[in-house]
């Protein structure tokens, strides 16, 4: 009986953490991909189920002749992403917290260059208080420039 | 419940969810094995630790840059559809759905409606053939039928189907299968773009287009590595890509910030940034030979 108990509680939990991604996946579909607007998503979305103060980083290439459009998007219990680009040189290019926090934002390059896109989900305003987790996303979309 | 009996449950319940996250080592026909994968990480990490992903490349973005670099459509490069029939494994089928997706974005890219079609059939059998059927809503297949003719709109749900299917196989612990299908993909883009190239020689432009994939593949390699986890249907694909890492090493390219532009209003920057390639044809003839090596024994 004790083994069983064991038992159920760990499925479930394995469960409850793929309901959870799955969750994540449809919020993505549903609420997030729209901002795209006309940019094409770039195959995958990053990020998942998050906790407050969790940060993130993705590598990669913008291209020219390409125009991207990075999209921050969580569920309205985390709050805004602060979102910062930053060249190979380790200069930042671009840093939402110097425009409100937008969410939404367009980039081109005039060359080939790699970069690094940091996300830190808000971390709670109450240290003590149990951190919350829920979904944040980043999403990334291009379109050609011409 | 005692205390001893909750710290045993949640011990467990920590062992069995690394071994869930975690699988083990695979071999050919190992990709249901669990796979701790990026998106796994953003649900199972501890509190303030970094989750780094690798940016891969996008089928349709890299069919925009070899257009817009003024390519030409040559259907005879393309993999077969009838071809699909032979792939028998599963590494086969995965990376060869890349493939035929590559395919299918290059078709739709310069409008070639009666390829596209084509290639849509066998992305989607493929797909079925895999144990994605879950994947795809019946209305998708349907709006990328009646869309045929319209190139956005296909190019869109191209970009649509391979999400569903990548978010598809994530979901049920198969990232080995989305790594495959991406690095196949890849391999044909590349593969396309070399033949192009060789087809219009003075086109420089496609040149520095491939030259500058070295960035691609730096992440690509560093995504497979994360993806592997043991399966070696993937660490034997990551090998391939990594023996195209020493040939790029012949490849200089230097990265220079730039004066960068807000726009007043808003919403837009603009990085003027500067780019050096220094594209050598002996390296660029040594890389395409490679790219059509490891491609043909993909599709073979």
């Amino acid at each position: 009986m004790h083994n069983l108990k064991i038992l159920v509680v760990s499925a479930g939990l394995i469960l409850s953490s793929q309901i959870l991604f799955s969750q994540c996946r449809t919020f993505a579909k549903n609420t997030c991909e729209s901002q795209l607007e006309d940019y094409m998503l770039n195959g995958r979305m990053y990020g998942g189920y998050m906790v407050q103060g969790q940060e993130t980083e993705l590598f990669i290439v913008l291209s020219a002749g390409q125009k991207y459009r990075i999209v921050g998007c969580t569920k309205p219990a985390l709050g805004s992403v602060w979102i910062q680009l930053i060249d190979g040189n380790g200069k930042v290019v671009f840093d939402n917290s110097e425009h409100d926090l937008v969410q939404t934002w367009d980039i081109s390059v005039k060359s080939t260059q790699e970069f690094r896109l940091r996300t830190f989900v808000p971390d709670a305003k109450n240290k003590s208080a149990t951190r919350i987790r829920d979904c944040s996303l980043l999403l990334l979309g291009s379109k050609s420039a011409s | 419940m005692s205390r001893t009996n909750i710290r045993t449950i949640f011990l467990l319940t920590a062992c069995t969810l690394t071994l869930w996250s975690c699988g083990g080592a695979g071999g050919e026909e190992a990709e249901n094995e669990d796979q701790f994968t990026e998106e796994d990480a953003s649900g199972l990490v501890n509190e303030g630790e970094k989750v780094v992903y690798y940016g891969t490349p996008s089928l349709v973005e890299v069919a925009s840059i070899m257009e817009s670099s003024g390519a030409e459509f040559t259907p005879e490069l393309l993999n077969d559809p009838e071809a699909s029939i032979n792939y028998s494994t599963n590494n086969s089928k995965a990376l060869n759905l890349g493939v035929y997706g590559a395919d299918l974005a290059y078709a739709a890219m310069f409008k070639h409606t009666q390829e596209s079609i084509n290639y849509l059939k066998t992305v989607k059998g493929m797909a079925e053939d895999l144990g994605m059927s879950g994947a795809f809503e019946t209305e998708l297949l349907a709006t990328i039928e009646t869309n045929i003719n319209n190139r956005d709109s296909l190019l869109d749900l191209v970009t649509d189907f391979y999400w569903s299917a990548d978010a598809y196989l994530q979901d049920n612990d198969r990232s080995n299968v989305a790594a495959l299908i991406i690095a196949g993909g890849w391999m044909e883009s590349m593969y396309l773009a070399c033949n192009m190239s060789s087809i219009s020689p003075n086109n420089g432009e496609i040149k520095t287009k491939i030259a500058e994939q070295k960035l691609i593949l730096k992440n690509l390699v560093l995504f497979m590595e994360d993806a592997a986890k043991g399966d070696q249907g993937v660490i034997d694909m990551n090998e391939k890509l990594k023996e195209l890492q020493k040939i790029y090493e012949g490849i200089e390219i230097t990265q220079e910030t730039g004066v960068v532009e807000t726009q007043e209003s808003g919403g837009e920057t603009v990085i003027a940034n500067e780019t050096t390639v220094n594209v050598n044809n002996t390296v660029l003839m040594e890389l395409c030979a490679k790219f059509g090596e490891i491609r043909n024994e993909i599709v073979k």
